[in-house]
């Protein structure tokens, strides 16, 4: 059994940029339930960066 | 490929093990209000791997405790009920399945998503009236059903994975063409096996409803979290992808914008401390 790391388990910042939202949306965000999801996220990342 | 036929991995899911039984009771003391957590930190203190694992996590520096927790009953006055509770239920599931050593897929990611879900599903329940251990139970097990393919059908799951990434569609609709069924079938018949509440079933059974058809509210609570847990990117899977959702699910999820940021919010501290079952 090895130790609890305390690293971060949340994507480092280069996994929250807006080129990798939009790779994780591209099934659905020409779908209107999709596009309203990005644009949360992406107001989400924006209010985290602030 | 030949696909899968149903007796088959019927049959499969059979000859699993049954889960620890203290699990089963503490799943069991969802509903019941007058749940004496004596008795019940006794029964976990009986499965030694589980009691190391939740005294490893309440030790960690996640929960800043200023003194060392040495008892399973401690754990539980600290952290509160509920969190032991989620603790030892990821902890009995994620090394369920710890030792598949055939898997088709690298089981870390698929438990990182199976725990996003689990706490973001815990956090919508509330907005539906729903009992959040019960949103937090079904969001842990809602691909529960893959991890059974992929451990138990290995080379059918690597050519469902593959037809997925040739043709870049979901999982599901890779399931379904490459194997003849998909994961919530499967999800469904080893939460029967289990004996897992019928709610829980019920909810396994029908998390990809048809796009069509007006989801219940823990269809609702479930696909919503799971979407968010895609969203955000918690599984940091490199070929992740937010699922199709079913028409007007925020309007019947009725949740305001600001509510949702700060569910976001919510989602991605608690998933700090509920993935470190993943560490231990």
């Amino acid at each position: 059994m090895s130790e609890p790391s305390n690293r971060s388990p949340l994507a480092p910042p280069e996994r929250r940029s807006l080129e990798r939202l939009e790779q994780l949306f591209r099934h659905i965000r020409t779908q209107p339930e999709g596009a309203y999801l990005l644009d949360l996220v992406r107001r989400y990342r924006r209010q985290m960066l602030s | 490929m030949t696909p899968l036929v149903l007796d088959d991995v019927l049959k499969k899911i059979h000859a699993l093990p049954s889960l620890q039984t203290v699990v089963m009771e503490l799943l069991a003391s969802i509903d019941q209000d007058d749940t004496h957590i004596g008795d019940l930190a006794f029964k976990i203190e009986q499965d030694q791997a589980l009691t190391a694992k939740t005294l490893r996590l309440a030790n960690s520096s996640f929960y800043g405790m200023q003194r060392q927790i040495t008892t399973i009953e401690e754990a539980i006055a600290t952290l509160g009920f509920r969190t032991v509770r989620g603790v030892v239920t990821a902890a009995a599931l994620t090394g369920f399945f710890a030792n598949s050593q055939q898997a088709a897929f690298e089981v870390t990611p698929f438990w990182r998503h199976a725990i996003a879900t689990a706490v973001c599903a815990r956090e919508l329940a509330p907005y539906l009236q729903l009992n959040p251990e019960h949103a937090y139970t079904t969001g842990l097990l809602h691909d529960i059903g893959r991890l059974v393919l992929a451990t138990q059908f290995p080379t059918h799951y690597k050519a469902t994975m593959a037809y997925g990434a040739q043709h870049d569609c979901s999982l599901l609709i890779a399931e379904r063409t490459v194997l003849g069924l998909d994961h919530a079938v499967v999800g469904h018949a080893l939460t029967r096996h289990w004996k897992f509440p019928e709610t829980i079933q019920q909810a396994l059974a029908t998390h990809h409803a048809p796009l069509g058809q007006v989801p219940n509210p823990m269809q609702l609570v479930v696909i919503a979290a799971d979407a968010i847990a895609h969203a955000l990117d918690l599984s940091m899977e490199q070929n992740d992808a937010v699922p199709l959702l079913p028409p007007g699910i925020w309007k019947q999820l009725a949740i305001s914008d600001s509510d949702l940021l700060q569910v976001f919010a919510k989602v991605e501290a608690q998933f700090a401390r509920a993935s470190l079952v993943l560490d231990t």
